[in-house]
């Protein structure tokens, strides 16, 4: 008994069986789709390269070189630890850690509360605020050493622009700024923090007004509602909705703060003048391996920052940005 | 847009990338590569213009580097040079990674390399004195005491020549004769002493008696005050030590003599700007009308040479004199440029060649002047650089050169900055002269223990 196939004209040859025909279709489908993917990962395969080449190779770079000294001959010897444990006696190596810990925290201290409000304000400008926006970002763009080169004008103590602004108002025992390394806030650490402020100050401002401006409406009408004034509503509102705001910008802004070398290198020079305040320790890596061309001592410094900043991120995360993570999954 | 033709534009234009990051591999190649001989000689030459130009100061003309391989070339038509120019640059792009990075992967031959000596420890150079035991040619063109202290620790020879100065950089003592005269003070002798500074410095700190205006007798660079600290340590008798003959440094920075020098700078700091500390250069107004600084020490005068030869009437109001000299004669940082042979250099014998043409030949250092202003080494140099002997103290920043202290071999090691950092604590009143004798000593004997 001949069984036709639904559809299939009399006469008309018996297709495949189904249970071939399937297959077939399945593999033919598998193939192009591994065409399709293919290709895509054939676009994904230079930055990849790249990544690799350029990051991930001279990390691990890194991290054998950490382990090994250089003798007399360019040559190469295992030490194991030993770097690390000369880094540990070093007092410079400290007191670098210590002002990149302490530039760090001044920053944030100062940037994201001014942000914050400036960007509160900002939100509420009718007209002009394009401009404002420009204004503040401006010094995002333009480069650290430039801004550096400029902010050495600034804080010149004898015939700076800020200390000539401070003689106009009478003060008459101007700050050293730059040329004092007292821990005080006209020292040189106060100075390179107000530089940082000036300069990353514009871009925290627009994340915070992105975080301002997606905050749902209703909140705010609710408020007005139960009768809150501005000061209530943008202490009770405003500042918890932007909760993930400030998690992103105090971890990004941490690990920009601890990595910050070129306006300190410009403004302090190899020794982080006056007398190592302004050493932070990506540039005391700078000045073992460019300067003294300690690679090895180097490389181990830059593991120890490497470790730092993995701690730095786990416990930002479990402590700041698991609970969101919990709350997505 | 259908999604096989995307795919066919994009891959086309990932194609098109690929090979155009692939470059020709040409490199700057100049000249007639058919009349030379043997594989081309690459030479890392850092901080001169690209192209001709005019001095925005002076108005004098700036040959570019071509001009140099130009000169090259018609003077060694059978050797294919080619530099490769690079800007001093600052921090992770500057020169000093650049360097590291281009000796690592075997680049070039020849490098302008201002940490010479640290390459030659590691045993990255080659040791000239070999290729001048072989050249019957060889000229000494740069003079006995200058190759005497060019020489460094090496891992086959305690005393190497890993380097011939090119150029040169001078430290000298500038006084603004103008001042001088303002406050009747005797003009500076040509070779003054730390007692004749200190008497002249205190005596034109205060109000200008002519003008009113506030002026200052001493000045130093602080950034950089570790070179000036050394220039009078050596002249009150001190000595930073030795290397012994495995290489190993001997440091002593605490020493009687060397307290005797830190008490005395930070007495001088007192009749400086305060604002010094944070200063990487010469004051405010320095070659204007409103300099208000008398006595100005580490003058570097090679970037300002230019400046006193086109006015006149400059170089008669800011005088130069010798910097501070040591019993032995000798005073003032070694600011040479060394020019060195890679130890992986596969064609040494050309490679000399192009590197005594480079250090020593009166085109090239008329270029180095003319370029940049940096002094020429090689003696005669008086004939090449007419306009600065013709200068009323032509003479003296032509000598400071060849009188200049021996290299540091520390000066790009812990040491030095051992030193800069407490020296500022101490200008700073952080700390007493002892205590940052103390603490420089101890950061330096932990460096000098990993030897």
């Amino acid at each position: 008994m001949t069984i036709l196939e639904p559809n299939r004209p009399a006469g008309a040859r018996p297709s495949a069986p189904a249970r071939r025909r399937y297959p077939r279709s399945q593999k033919a489908s598998t193939h192009r789709g591994v065409r399709r993917a293919a290709v895509w990962y054939l676009f994904v395969l230079p930055p990849f390269a790249l990544l690799v080449l350029f990051v991930a190779l001279p990390t691990a770079q890194t991290f054998v070189q950490s382990v090994y000294e250089e003798t007399g001959r360019g040559e190469q010897r295992f030490v194991g630890l030993k770097q690390f444990a000369e880094l540990g006696d070093t007092g410079v190596f400290w007191d670098a850690l210590l002002n990149t810990i302490l530039l760090g925290v001044a920053f944030l201290a100062l940037v994201i509360p001014l942000a914050a409000v400036l960007a509160t304000m900002l939100n509420h400008v009718r007209r002009g605020a394009t401009a404002l926006k420009v204004i503040y970002f401006l010094p995002q763009l333009t480069s650290s050493v430039a801004v550096a080169l400029i902010f050495l004008y600034v804080f010149q103590p004898d015939w700076g622009l800020l200390n000539g602004f401070l003689h106009v108002l009478g003060v008459e025992d101007t700050p050293l700024w730059l040329a004092d390394p007292s821990y005080g806030p006209t020292g040189s650490r106060a100075a390179v923090t107000l530089l940082a402020v000036w300069t990353g100050l514009g871009y925290f401002i627009l994340v915070f007004l992105a975080g301002i401006q997606s905050i749902p409406v209703e909140l705010y009408e609710s408020a007005a509602v139960d009768g809150g004034n501005p000061l209530q509503v943008w202490w009770y509102v405003t500042l918890p909705s932007l909760r993930p705001t400030f998690v992103f910008l105090l971890m990004t802004g941490a690990f920009d703060a601890m990595a910050r070398f070129s306006d300190l290198w410009t403004l302090g020079g190899p020794s982080g003048s006056p007398a190592r305040t302004l050493q932070s320790i990506v540039m005391l890596m700078y000045q073992v391996g460019f300067v003294s061309h300690d690679v090895n001592q180097a490389a181990a410094i830059a593991v120890v920052f490497f470790a730092i900043m993995l701690v730095l991120t786990v416990v930002a995360y479990r402590a700041l940005l698991s609970r969101e993570f919990k709350a997505r999954s | 847009m259908p999604p096989t033709l995307l795919r066919t534009l994009l891959a086309g234009l990932l194609v098109v990338t690929v090979a155009a990051c692939g470059g020709s591999g040409a490199g700057n190649k100049s000249g007639d590569a058919a009349a030379k001989s043997g594989p081309p000689i690459k030479v890392l030459m850092i901080g001169y213009p690209d192209e001709d130009g005019i001095d925005a100061v002076t108005g004098a003309k700036t040959p570019g580097i071509k001009q140099l391989q130009a000169a090259f070339d018609k003077a060694n038509p059978t050797i294919d040079m080619q530099i490769v120019s690079i800007p001093w640059g600052e921090g992770a792009t500057g020169y000093a990674p650049k360097t590291e990075a281009m000796m690592k992967a075997n680049e070039a031959c020849l490098y302008e390399m201002p940490a010479a000596p640290s390459y030659g420890k590691r045993g990255m150079l080659v040791n000239l004195d070999t290729l001048i035991a072989k050249d019957p040619a060889f000229k000494n063109v740069w003079g006995d005491a200058a190759l005497e202290s060019a020489r460094s620790w090496g891992p086959d020879n305690p005393k190497s020549l890993f380097y011939l100065p090119n150029n040169t950089g001078i430290r000298v003592i500038h006084w603004d004769s103008k001042l001088f005269q303002d406050w009747g003070v005797e003009p500076l002798s040509a070779k003054p002493t730390i007692e004749e500074i200190e008497t002249k410095a205190a005596k034109m700190t205060g109000k200008n008696p002519v003008t009113g205006e506030d002026n200052y007798g001493y000045w130093y660079q602080g950034k950089y005050a570790v070179w000036q600290f050394m220039s009078i340590a050596h002249a009150m008798g001190a000595s930073w030590g030795s290397v012994t003959a495995d290489g190993k440094l001997q440091i002593n920075w605490d020493t009687p003599e060397f307290l005797r020098a830190m008490e005395w700078f930070v007495k001088m700091s007192k009749y400086a700007p305060k604002g010094a500390l944070a200063a990487e250069g010469m004051p405010q107004g320095f070659l204007t009308d409103k300099n208000v600084v008398g006595i100005i020490p580490e003058g570097e005068s090679g970037y300002f040479v230019s400046q006193l030869i086109a006015q006149p009437s400059l170089a008669t109001r800011f005088r130069t004199t010798y910097n501070l000299k040591g019993p032995d004669g000798l005073g003032g940082l070694n600011s040479s440029s060394p020019m060195a042979m890679a130890a992986s250099c596969p064609n040494k014998d050309q490679a000399w060649t192009v590197l005594k043409w480079l250090a020593g030949s009166p085109e090239a250092e008329g270029y180095y002047f003319d370029s940049i202003g940096r002094l020429p080494v090689i003696e005669g140099s008086e004939k090449i650089v007419t306009k600065i002997a013709n200068l009323p103290d032509g003479a003296a920043i032509l000598d400071q050169a060849r009188t200049s202290d021996a290299v540091y071999p520390w000066a790009a090691d812990q040491p030095r900055f051992a030193l800069q950092a407490q020296l500022e604590a101490a200008i700073a009143g952080k700390v007493t002269p002892k205590q940052a004798l103390e603490q420089a000593q101890k950061e330096t004997n932990d460096w000098l223990s990993k030897q």
